[in-house]
């Protein structure tokens, strides 16, 4: 890299996803507290470095409170339900046996020290993997994630973001109908109110898509290149069948009792069908990309980073699966495995290596000649 | 409207595409004939837990954590099984009487006879053998439930709220899934193989028998580091257990249940558990580690306070 500073742009959305997905994976092959902790604070740390100045940009906060819900729960479903299994009790608690008709379920009862730290072990490997998802959240923009969906998924993609856009007006509306109900002194309230309103807001959903589809319509959305039926088909059978295999493989691989590697096998092909039908769907496609985000070695960077995290963990869980999982009984001090914890801190590296986001708030605040701090900053691209 | 259009260049692809599809039908349905032998039974290998009740083994909904009552029979049994529904009994009768014949009624403890069937050699993961079946009479407080009772006369391995061995038995797996019980396919055991083999020759005198089970016990959980440090309390307790035995070991006759008995009254004094407190491992890197994610955490929150 040269000296000067580098021209701040956003990372490529799937490098972030990727990264974040293949931490979160790594997260799940392990239980030992200091590697979770870590994998936590390097999302931490990549978030602080690297997020935008945007309302999604936030959302890591969001998934760390979701992340402390999840291990309180965790702790005390252990503490409440758990298996009275011996060890060091630290606590009694007052103790009820269900009836025979319940199971007979025991709650309550000796809290062991073992069963409890198990319990936050397991409860923190969630966290981390929220953390994980929280960070891709909060790094990637959706809007940009949604240019580099492939073109046969495209139409999907623009619905599903028309869909929530339209949610807040839907809202809206729904307030002014009120209002101008109250305003003719009539009811807002009660059964028959609230259907008059809900037609009111329907008919004006109604008449915004239509708008909508029209302005779409008139500036070239849509527009397929025509294909023969036998062409059609062949694309469709594909992506059926592929879906079809993917989602059979995913769930014999889940299910213990298919043989691994047939599950492993036919989640492959399905995939495999599945891309060939998206590339072969492509081809319907005569749209063009606006300003696309380009790969350049910052994402490349970010993705090896993650996917070495990833390998790291998932062949130190092969080759010293005691130190990955802490034996919680006999309880143990959890030893702290070399080269999943270099492969950690080589995973923060992206906080360095990727470009600086660009700041309109302070870029405006700098030079008169930027964009103002509602528009879309101009890329280096 | 289209088919008017159709170039030369698409019906190609369209073929080729088509061959495409068809030989990956093939593959799927090759794969799933070459798979499907191994499919077909899938079941786990684990301990079970039973209740005994007159001459019969039953099944408990609560699991090891009901607390058997004083003249009560409780029973573990290691075999394949494709569920705990299904599980199998262990392979001697609960019958109470004889288990603890030779064991005195003590104020404030009850008496819980125990059957632990470690199954056959069919069962047994690949490289280790089952060791011989242990019938004790477990004299525990009142209030104890199964794990507690297990707990006085056997060491466990326990991972996730499970069972996973009894003295070391099985070695490494915890709930394995197994595809046929003839043939299971695993790739761990080999180290705890020889310790093993070593105990079967030896443990065919009576007296030497429950000793030598124990010794294939650290033999098999010495494996794992991490059980290394908490080994050593148990082992002097074994070692006590042993010394009281042999004291015992004139008036303990032939028949094997009587000698468990003697064995487990002296396990039963020892009910504190051996793996109590956190043994201390290597706290150099494990500080240095948690001083580097520290570090992490605190750049994380400066960077976070700066941007605002």
């Amino acid at each position: 890299m040269s000296h000067a500073p580098r021209p701040a742009r956003y990372l490529h959305p799937v490098a972030w996803w990727m990264w974040a997905l293949a931490l979160a994976a790594a997260a799940s092959r392990t239980l030992n507290p200091i590697l979770l902790a870590g994998i936590i604070a390097v999302a931490w740390l990549v978030v602080a470095a690297r997020r935008a100045d945007t309302p999604w940009a936030r959302s890591f906060r969001a998934f760390m409170i979701l992340g402390a819900f999840v291990l309180v729960v965790r702790v005390v479903f252990e503490v409440l339900f758990g298996a009275p299994l011996p060890g060091t009790t630290i606590l009694t608690l007052p103790e009820v046996t269900m009836p025979e008709w319940m199971a007979g379920v025991r709650l309550g009862g000796e809290v062991t020290l073992e069963a409890l730290v198990a319990a936050l072990y397991s409860g923190l490997q969630l966290v981390a993997i929220l953390a994980c998802v929280g960070a891709a959240n909060s790094l990637a923009n959706p809007t940009r994630l949604l240019k580099s969906v492939p073109g046969a998924l495209y139409e999907i993609g623009v619905s599903i973001v028309v869909a929530l856009t339209l949610v807040p007006a839907a809202l809206e509306h729904l307030q002014q109908v009120r209002d101008a109900r109250r305003l003719r002194g009539r009811a807002t309230r009660g059964l028959r109110a609230n259907g008059r309103i809900g037609g009111a807001v329907l008919t004006g959903a109604l008449e915004r898509s239509l708008a909508l589809a029209a302005a779409m319509d008139s500036r070239g959305f849509g527009r397929l290149r025509p294909l023969s039926r036998a062409e059609r088909r062949i694309t469709a059978s594909l992506m059926l069948l592929g879906l079809l295999a993917a989602i059979v493989g995913g769930y014999a691989l889940l299910d213990a009792s298919t043989s691994p590697r047939v599950a492993t096998a036919t989640l492959v092909v399905g995939l495999t069908l599945l891309v060939v039908g998206l590339i072969r769907a492509n081809r319907r496609a005569v749209r063009t990309v606006y300003r696309p985000d380009p790969w350049r070695w910052p994402e490349t960077a970010t993705v090896a980073a993650g996917v070495l995290a990833l390998v790291a963990f998932t062949v130190a869980a092969w080759v010293d699966p005691v130190a990955m999982l802490p034996s919680t009984w006999p309880l143990t001090w959890p030893a702290l495995p070399l080269w999943p914890f270099a492969a950690i801190l080589v995973a923060a590296t992206p906080a360095w290596l990727t470009p600086p986001v660009p700041r309109p708030m302070k870029d405006a605040a700098e030079s008169v000649d930027k964009p103002s701090p509602g528009l879309p900053v101009r890329m280096a691209a | 409207m289209t088919r008017t259009l159709r170039p030369a260049a698409l019906r190609h692809t369209g073929r080729r595409a088509l061959a495409l599809a068809l030989v990956t039908v093939a593959a799927v349905t090759l794969v799933g004939a070459w798979g499907g032998g191994t499919a077909e039974a899938a079941s786990y290998r684990f301990w079970s837990y039973w209740v005994g009740g007159g001459s019969d083994w039953s099944f408990s909904s609560q699991g090891a954590s009901r607390r058997p009552p004083d003249g009560g029979v409780d029973g573990w049994r290691f075999a394949i099984s494709p569920d705990s529904a299904s599980a199998v009994q262990p392979r001697r009768s609960p019958s109470f009487d004889r288990i603890c014949r030779g064991t005195p009624e003590q104020d404030g403890q009850k008496r819980v006879g125990l059957v632990i069937d470690f199954g056959t050699t069919s069962d047994a993961p690949e490289g280790e053998s089952p060791p011989q079946m242990l019938t004790t009479c477990a004299v525990v407080p009142e209030d104890a439930n199964g794990y507690e009772v297990l707990t006085t006369v056997a060491q466990l391995r326990i991972d996730d709220g499970m069972i996973c061995g009894i003295n070391g038995y099985p070695a490494t797996e915890c709930g394995k899934v197994v595809s046929d019980p003839t043939t299971s396919p695993d790739d761990d055991g080999d180290g705890e193989q020889s310790g093993n083999s070593g105990d079967n020759t030896g443990g065919s005198g009576t007296g030497g028998q429950t000793s030598q089970k124990n010794g294939s016990g650290t033999a098999g959980s010495g494996e794992q580091a991490g059980d290394k440090s908490d080994d050593q309390p148990s082992d002097k307790k074994r070692d006590k257990n042993d010394g009281k035995k042999r004291e015992q070991g004139k008036s303990a006759s032939a028949t094997p249940d009587p000698e468990a008995a003697d064995q487990s009254t002296s396990a039963a004094s020892a009910l504190q558990p051996t793996a109590g407190a956190p043994s201390s491992g290597s706290p150099v890197g494990l500080i240095a580690g948690v001083a580097v994610i520290v570090g992490i955490g605190a750049a994380a929150f400066v960077l976070a306070r700066r941007r605002g």
